[in-house]
């Protein structure tokens, strides 16, 4: 069998046409008018009136001429005004709700991310939104902290790397790994404050989703998410536990996964960078323990996957 | 709506940098020989439109009998050949105070062209062009894809900045 790929059987799988930068959300209003939308209701949760990120939306609406109704999304229902052509949620949970109401009256809607500033919730896998646009823009929180950025960073470095071993990984969704882990070493390189670094962690959370479009959910991205739903704790905080896990089994393969971004160690010295600035709460077995019964209870092959890494984890203790 | 003071100062930058790049042009593509050679490559009478969405500023180019690019008044609204629009006032902004170069925000998909590409090439290409001879070496190095310095650089860059002055408002005969 030939070791070269062939392209032709190559797709992303991300439905949603994602906008993820610096200045992402000044193509919100261009990209409505090109789909014939004049009258879009902005759907934001009370909390969010006020907030940086809603003034960002607005200006930009605003500054383009854009009628728009800002809708308060509340527990019961999601009422809009008549004549609304399309949705902007602003936030996970708004989306959740607008993207029934889209789906059954067909309109568009766009999806702005808010503080849940991970690449899960740019990949709209776990929640089942699948919006028509997405907007990412890291200059509209001025007021961001630095935990945000690190546990962005975190998840995608736990997505990237883990994309890099994976059989289903094409070589392209190898070069967005690499060039992600490149974002994340750029991210850093900067105070994580910064625009530069918060820029660059989106964009890493970008390709990480990109990736996981084409290759899956990976065994630490999947055990992640079942801690996470369990209100436990975030896919970030047991990313950063269970990776070097991940690494050690990488190893011992040889660490050719890894060569092309510098090996394992690389990958250890970013996540030394950004864990301490994630604020995690310091209970590493905790998070080990339940990792292992949620493996264990679990009959699918990550399961048995992330019990093999705490094996080779074992071993080599 | 009445506008914040801040929008209304970006969009009066933006509207002489506009008057002063189109002007530039026209006067450049009388002097400089490269801008007359791709001038030259241009279908007769083409149009090239470069404005940002939704309301402008922006500026309208027509190939002359003569073989340069004359800025057509802002009233005569034709429909042109290539048709340039940068996505949002603040993403011309970002791009006319040269934080980011044409090809830099062409790849973020902050402009899009409507008509033939190779005269959307033209156009950018034409812009760089003018922009060294606008600009000082250190900004001009932010704005283009490649810096080439012209032979004659000063003298000409004196000439374009004379005719860019003094050139005869759109609107009068050709």
């Amino acid at each position: 069998m030939s070791s070269v790929q062939q392209l032709s059987s190559f797709s992303f799988h991300a439905g949603s046409q994602m906008f993820i930068g610096a200045q992402a959300l000044d193509h919100l209003p261009y990209v409505l008018h090109q789909r014939g939308i004049s009258r879009p209701a902005v759907l934001h949760a009370p909390d969010r009136e006020g907030t940086s990120l809603m003034k960002s939306v607005t200006d930009v609406l605003a500054d383009c001429g854009m009628l728009f109704f800002p809708v308060v999304f509340r527990q019961d229902a999601v009422s809009l005004e008549e004549h609304t052509d399309a949705v902007i949620a602003l936030g996970n949970v708004p989306a959740r709700a607008a993207h029934q109401l889209a789906f059954q009256s067909g309109l568009p809607l766009a999806m702005v991310l808010t503080d849940l500033q991970n690449c899960t919730e740019a990949g709209n896998m776990h929640t089942g939104v699948f919006p028509d646009y997405l907007f990412l823009d890291p200059s509209a929180y001025p007021r961001a902290v630095p935990e945000l950025t690190a546990r962005t960073a975190v998840a995608a470095l736990t997505m990237l790397t883990e994309s890099l071993q994976q059989d289903r990984a094409h070589d392209i969704s190898c070069c967005f790994s690499e060039a992600g882990i490149g974002q994340l070493q750029e991210a850093a390189r900067q105070p994580l404050r910064s625009l530069q670094a918060r820029h660059a962690a989106a964009e890493a959370a970008l390709e990480a989703a990109l990736v996981r479009s084409n290759t899956g959910a990976g065994t630490v991205s999947s055990v992640c998410q079942a801690l996470s739903s369990s209100g436990f704790t975030f896919p970030s905080e047991a990313s950063a536990v269970l990776l070097p896990l991940l690494l050690a089994q990488m190893d011992q393969h040889g660490g050719r996964f890894l060569f092309s971004v510098g090996g394992s160690r690389e990958i250890l010295r970013l996540l030394d960078e950004f864990v301490p600035s994630a604020g995690f709460p310091r209970r590493t077995d905790q998070i080990l323990a339940l990792a292992r019964s949620t493996a264990e209870l679990s009959h699918q092959h990550h399961g048995r996957d992330i019990l093999r890494l705490f094996d080779t984890a074992g071993a080599e203790a | 709506m009445a506008f914040p003071r801040s929008r209304r100062v970006r969009q009066f930058y933006l509207s002489m940098l506009f008057l002063i790049t189109g002007r530039a042009v026209q006067a450049a593509s009388g002097i400089d020989p490269d801008i007359r050679r791709e001038v030259s490559r241009l279908p007769e009478d083409c149009t090239l439109k470069l404005t940002v969405w939704p309301k402008g500023p922006g500026f309208t180019l027509r190939k002359t009998e003569a073989g340069t690019l004359r800025l057509l008044p802002p009233q005569e609204t034709s429909d042109a050949d290539m048709h340039m629009e940068i996505q949002a006032p603040a993403l011309g902004f970002t791009l006319f105070t040269f934080r980011e170069s044409s090809a830099a925000a062409a790849s973020k998909g902050r402009i899009t062209a409507s008509g033939e590409l190779a005269l959307a090439c033209s156009l950018v290409r034409i812009l760089n062009r003018t922009e060294i001879y606008l600009l000082p070496r250190r900004i001009a190095l932010r704005a283009v894809k490649r810096y080439e310095s012209p032979p004659k650089k000063h003298r000409r860059r004196l000439h374009v900045l004379f005719r860019t002055l003094i050139f005869k408002p759109p609107g009068g005969s050709p």
